[in-house]
């Protein structure tokens, strides 16, 4: 039936002159790739703390906070204290107290020197306080006087 | 039996080693020191009497020389009837540090664990689960309220050496007094800039190798990867080709069995009525079914003459009309 419609005089022209009409502007659009695997984004500052902060509220078990916690340090930046702050509150969902220490263990050897370690520590007094977390050092005391490692 | 006696012999022989051995086998030591006492002094005794007394008392028994010492007796009913006993509690200590393991199943106290977290690893699977609930349902409520023994312990459970991260060194100084080896950046970390902006570009640090990152992990990887040595791979795929060869024999001289079975009767009179019984089952099966197939083919006849008739009638009916 639809190859008696085809071969129909007035259907074929119509189709003929629309595919005719419409070549011209299929040749002048550019090609381009559907699936863009290859193509490495640079993301911005921005829209990592982003993704990050989204990722560590979506967090739902341990694996999961450790996982995104080790892919947000592999990067040539120390997350910024929002995603720290979502990685403790993470930490806190699931329950594991170790990881919240852990994760001003690792803030501490991805700064450079220890100014930058005790500002972190500053801009997030309130959530460690809140949260009752207590640093690797102070649980230790005989790391105290040990020197920044990094 | 004789390697069971040679292996009580060997235990018993081992006595000065006291220390090793626990109570329970000096105890068979003991005793079995006693036994050669027992079975050669009254012969000796009484080889001793014969020579010593007159010809008219000649026969002077065992008996007689055991009769007189009375500890002894003693000492033979008691080896007579314990000797089996004594026999398999030696062997089981002969054993004991193989095949037994003394785990104990009851729940301890876990407050000296959290006072020292490096005792952790040494407990058994059990009580380390209890610690490991203790802490879980502890870190369930306000960590505020979490005492520093517990924080520690939570801590050394998750990232100590034991277990799986026991060839990191972080932790082989007190509680890790060193960097953790298993970051995923590589250290010192160096500053690029201070203040970045929010369109700052940012790119990912080249990958870590976690399963390399420190000598003892490299030598688990070298194990872990390890190729075998030509030796062992010539025994693999020799075994494996003879393997194959078997199976491929096995078959073939399973089918041929076969064959030459169907065409002998066995012996055995049970083999025989139960391919009696079997042949009369299917004796039975096929009458069955010749007799459904026969049912069958009356049914079609019937069933066309019928229509026949009905058509016949239909028309005629029709031809009436």
């Amino acid at each position: 039936m639809f190859r008696s419609v085809l071969r129909t005089p007035v259907v074929r022209q119509s189709l003929t002159s629309s595919i005719r009409a419409s070549t011209p502007m299929v040749s002048a659009v550019k090609f381009q790739s559907i699936r863009s695997f290859s193509d490495h984004h640079e993301e911005t500052f921005e829209e990592f703390t982003a993704r990050f902060k989204k990722e560590f509220e979506q967090a739902y078990d341990l694996f999961e906070v450790q996982r995104i916690l080790n892919n947000a340090f592999s990067y040539d930046l120390v997350p910024s204290p929002e995603v720290v702050g979502a990685a403790l509150r993470a930490s806190r969902r699931v329950n594991d107290y170790a990881t919240a220490v852990r994760v001003f263990e690792g803030l501490k050897y991805k700064v450079e020197n220890a100014e930058q370690y005790n500002a972190y520590l500053e801009e997030l007094k309130d959530v460690r306080e809140e949260l009752g977390i207590t640093l690797k050092e102070d649980l230790f005391p005989e790391l105290v006087n040990t020197p920044h490692h990094n | 039996m004789s390697l069971l006696r040679t292996s009580i012999r060997a235990c018993t022989g081992s006595l000065p080693s006291r220390a090793v051995l626990s109570p329970r086998s000096n105890a068979v030591a003991s005793y079995s020191m006693k036994f050669p006492t027992l079975d050669t002094e009254p012969i000796k005794e009484t080889k001793a009497t014969e020579t010593k007394k007159s010809t008219t008392e000649p026969t002077t028994s065992t008996s007689t020389s055991t009769s007189s010492d009375p500890s002894q007796v003693k000492q033979v009913k008691l080896s007579a009837k314990e000797r089996a006993k004594f026999s398999s509690m030696s062997i089981r200590d002969i054993f004991d540090g193989f095949l037994t393991t003394e785990e104990s199943y009851d729940p301890i106290d876990t407050k000296p664990i959290f006072e020292d977290p490096s005792k952790f690893p040494a407990l058994s699977t059990f009580h380390r689960d209890q610690v490991i609930q203790e802490v879980e349902k502890r870190m369930k409520r306000n960590w505020g309220l979490m005492t520093d023994d517990q924080k520690r312990m939570a801590y050394y459970i998750s990232y100590a050496n034991w277990g799986p991260r026991e060839t990191l060194s972080e932790g082989s100084t007190k509680y890790g007094n060193v960097p953790p080896e298993d970051l995923p950046f590589a250290l010192p970390s160096k500053l690029a800039m201070v203040n970045p902006t929010a369109l700052t570009k940012i790119h990912k640090l080249p990958d870590v190798d976690l399963l390399q990152i420190s000598e003892g992990r490299k030598e688990e990887f070298k194990n872990m990867t390890r190729k075998f040595d030509p030796l062992s791979k010539a025994v693999i795929y020799f075994a494996l080709i003879i393997s194959c060869l078997a199976l491929w024999r096995d078959k073939l001289y399973g089918e041929e069995d076969m064959e030459r079975l169907k065409h002998e009767l066995p012996e055995s009179p049970l083999v025989l009525a139960e391919l009696k019984r079997q042949q009369e089952y299917e004796d039975e099966q096929r009458l069955i079914k010749e007799k459904q197939e026969q049912e069958e083919r009356e049914r079609l006849t019937l069933e066309e003459e019928q229509s026949k008739r009905s058509s016949a009638k239909k028309w005629y009916y029709l031809w009436l009309r």
